[in-house]
């Protein structure tokens, strides 16, 4: 009870925070696990997302049109990189990842073209300004919102995915796009789709993230990085996976960094690479062509 | 195609591809590390009637690049304000770029000394390219006027007859805090925060230090990764949870506006004391916090826009007619860079030919007319001995505002 008493703000932070690495994963794990492509550019999404929060949402009053910036914007950013990234998909991780990182550098320069190279920072809306109470202690209205945001999301993509048929044809495009080109289905689309819709769940991740994270153009590639030890850790391709492993990294920063400062890095990796001895495709990726 | 179905070799390959992406990422620093090209040294003009020739190093875009332009807009008021002339020598005025790394910074600092010829540098914003500067006018003998980078080292170990400050040094902000944090915000069970790098070590140090002779004493003290911390939730909830009866904080840019807001919307503001270095909540980072930071004081101040001295009330009445800004402590400090090489050249009368005279002159220029109210230069340390003041933040007219609430006296920084 003391224990618990006297962490449960940390606790709940570290959900909140697993929560934007989910939105950042998502898009990552499943555009890995469908199409192939490792895609280092996933951070500039979310990037964008967080300044078009500065731009409209910094007075608290706009944050409607920033959602719909960020929406629409990572939508014609990922359809860019679908697009861009194609012909690779064959050639290799180490083309993608130059690609793609070039892409990073690329749009993180338009980033700081139109808003500067500054730390800027962002308010909260009004609406969600203020704390409330947990286990005793004060504990900030948003991101207890960042929680639910999180939460719809992952319910979302988990409905259309495992719920829907056009989620079954992306599953079966995981598990054997040839078959599925063969019954006349256009992988190509769906692929696109797939990314577009990562860039869109990232892009509006970078603006939910921007009041916690701040705004800076350093923000996108510490996101990815992150992102890049849940997707390994929840196993290439699995949406449940980013889920758990993006709140198991988000639990492991927060208690760490709480109680073992000086660990705290060491405990993330760490924590990566336990898993990975026990279950080296991660804890919910593919063995042999099957799901579990 | 291959690694569909096999999740090992996926893995493996998509391990690979981030070993590549750590290949690429090293590549700029490389660059930027052979860019260094060896340069001749030759004559200066040395009379005391030809153009003064003055460079000023500071950062012209990234992410100091605010900094940048007030550091030049203070050392250009000094200028305009005094006939564009030092020392009665007329000044030709070059503009470097500090860039955004040391290397950036000694390859500006090179050029200026050995084609461009200056007399003087003035600027220099961040500490690591300050340390990385200081042998290349040491041994050049070339003045340096340091006026912001704050690392303590330059006025202590690695001090130089040719490298001075007009800003302070963290040492002498953190100390000047420690008394008037014991007698105006809590006694013992102080826990200090601050980032993990020299300066954030420095101050908290000397603070620590400072308030034990106070007679409190500190109980813990916490350190953040520099430049990298957006959430200070885990750091905060150790410090309530250690019962922590106050809090002494130095942060700066983006952290300072996460801390600040933190630190009130996690509850800590109401339930444990805190003041801080001037940093985390002065006119730089006010307009982000707005209300968040109504009520917040912060210490170790060497210049606060609102003190009420006849000098200050001309200098921002000159710096917002030719600005259209309030002044900010870098505008001041580098006003008085200017007024370093004015004070020291009217000594020598006007030559810098004589480098023991010059040394002298810069070691021993007399009071400073600063903006800052009384201030010299302490040729110990080659550190200015002044005032350093208290501000708390209040909202006036709808705006947020840092007023002067405390003197805590004249500190220096200390010998060794």
């Amino acid at each position: 009870m003391g224990w618990l008493d006297a962490n449960a703000v940390t606790l709940v932070n570290g959900v909140a925070e697993g929560m934007l690495l989910y939105m950042m994963a998502a898009g990552l794990t499943l555009i890995f696990g469908l199409m192939d492509v490792l895609n280092l550019a996933h951070g500039a999404f979310f990037l964008f997302g967080s300044y078009l929060a500065f731009q409209f949402g910094r007075h608290g009053n706009n944050w409607l049109v920033a959602f719909g910036a960020a929406v629409l914007v990572g939508a014609v950013l990922g359809a860019i990189l679908a697009v861009a990234t194609r012909p690779l998909a064959g050639r290799g991780h180490l083309d993608q990842a130059l690609l793609t990182f070039g892409a990073a550098f690329v749009l993180t320069g338009l980033a700081s073209a139109v808003w500067g190279y500054g730390f800027q920072s962002v308010s909260v809306p009004s609406a969600l300004a203020g704390s409330v109470s947990v286990a005793g202690h004060q504990y900030p209205t948003y991101r207890l919102a960042v929680i639910v945001a999180g939460l719809l999301v992952a319910v979302a993509l988990f409905v259309v995915i495992e719920r829907t048929s056009a989620g079954a044809i992306v599953r079966a495009a995981v598990a054997d796009r040839d078959i599925l080109a063969a019954m006349g289905v256009n992988v190509h689309l769906v692929m696109g789709l797939i990314f577009v819709v990562g860039a869109v769940v990232a892009s509006v991740g970078g603006m939910i993230g921007s009041p916690i994270l701040g705004v800076n153009t350093g923000v996108g590639d510490q996101v990815l990085l992150l992102a890049l030890v849940v997707v390994t850790i929840g196993g290439l391709g699995s949406l449940k996976g980013a889920l758990i492993g993006a709140l198991l990294i988000g639990e492991v920063q927060a208690i760490g960094t709480a109680l073992f400062p000086s660990f705290a890095a060491f405990l993330l990796f760490g924590a990566m690479a336990a898993i990975l001895v026990v279950r080296p495709q991660g804890l919910f990726g593919l063995v042999h062509g099957t799901r579990t | 195609m291959g690694t569909h179905g096999d999740g090992g070799v996926a893995r493996r390959q998509f391990l690979r591809g981030l070993g590549a992406t750590g290949a690429v990422l090293a590549l700029p620093s490389l660059a930027a590390a052979c860019g260094n090209s060896a340069a001749k040294s030759g004559g200066r003009s040395t009379g005391a009637t030809s153009t003064l020739k003055v460079g000023v190093l500071t950062p012209l875009g990234g992410v100091f690049e605010t900094v940048g332009k007030e550091m030049r807009n203070g050392f250009k008021l000094y200028l305009d304000t005094h006939g564009n002339k030092l020392g009665g020598r007329k000044v030709e005025v070059v503009t470097a770029d500090e860039g955004k790394a040391p290397a950036d910074a000694t390859q500006a600092g090179q050029r200026l000394i050995f084609s461009d010829k200056v007399d003087f540098v003035v600027g220099v914003v961040t500490s690591a390219d300050a340390v990385a500067l200081r042998d290349l006018f040491d041994q050049a003998k070339v003045p340096l006027i340091i006026s912001n980078a704050n690392v303590t080292a330059l006025s202590t170990t690695a001090k130089s007859p040719w490298v001075y400050r007009t800003s302070a040094s963290f040492q002498q902000q953190g100390a000047s805090a420690a008394k008037w944090f014991y007698d105006n915000v809590a006694k013992s069970d102080v826990w200090v925060m601050a980032d993990d790098f020299v300066g954030g070590h420095d101050i908290a140090g000397a603070f620590t230090k400072a308030f034990a002779d106070a007679g409190g004493k500190v109980a813990d003290s916490v350190f953040t990764p520099f430049q990298k911390t957006t959430d200070f939730q885990p750091y905060l909830t150790r410090v309530r949870n250690g019962g922590a009866k106050g809090v002494f904080a130095f942060f700066g840019g983006s952290e300072a506006i996460a801390f600040v807001k933190q630190y009130r919307s996690f509850g800590l503001f109401d339930t444990i004391p805190i003041a801080g270095q001037g940093s985390l909540a002065d006119s730089a980072v006010l307009p982000a916090e707005q209300d968040d930071a109504i009520g917040w004081r912060g210490t170790g101040n060497y210049y606060v826009p609102t003190l009420d001295n006849p000098t200050n009330a001309r200098f921002r009445e000159q710096y917002t007619g030719a600005f259209d800004e309030e002044p900010s402590y870098y505008a001041c400090s580098s006003y008085d860079a200017g007024q370093l090489i004015d004070l020291a050249l009217k000594k020598t009368g006007g030559k810098t030919s004589d480098a023991d005279a010059l040394v002298d002159a810069l070691e021993h220029p007399g009071e400073f007319d600063s903006p800052r109210g009384q201030m010299t230069m302490d040729a110990a340390t080659h550190n200015p001995a002044e005032h350093f003041y208290v501000y708390q933040d209040a909202k006036e007219n709808g705006k947020i505002v840092s007023k002067v609430i405390a003197d805590t006296g004249v500190f220096t920084q200390p010998t060794g």
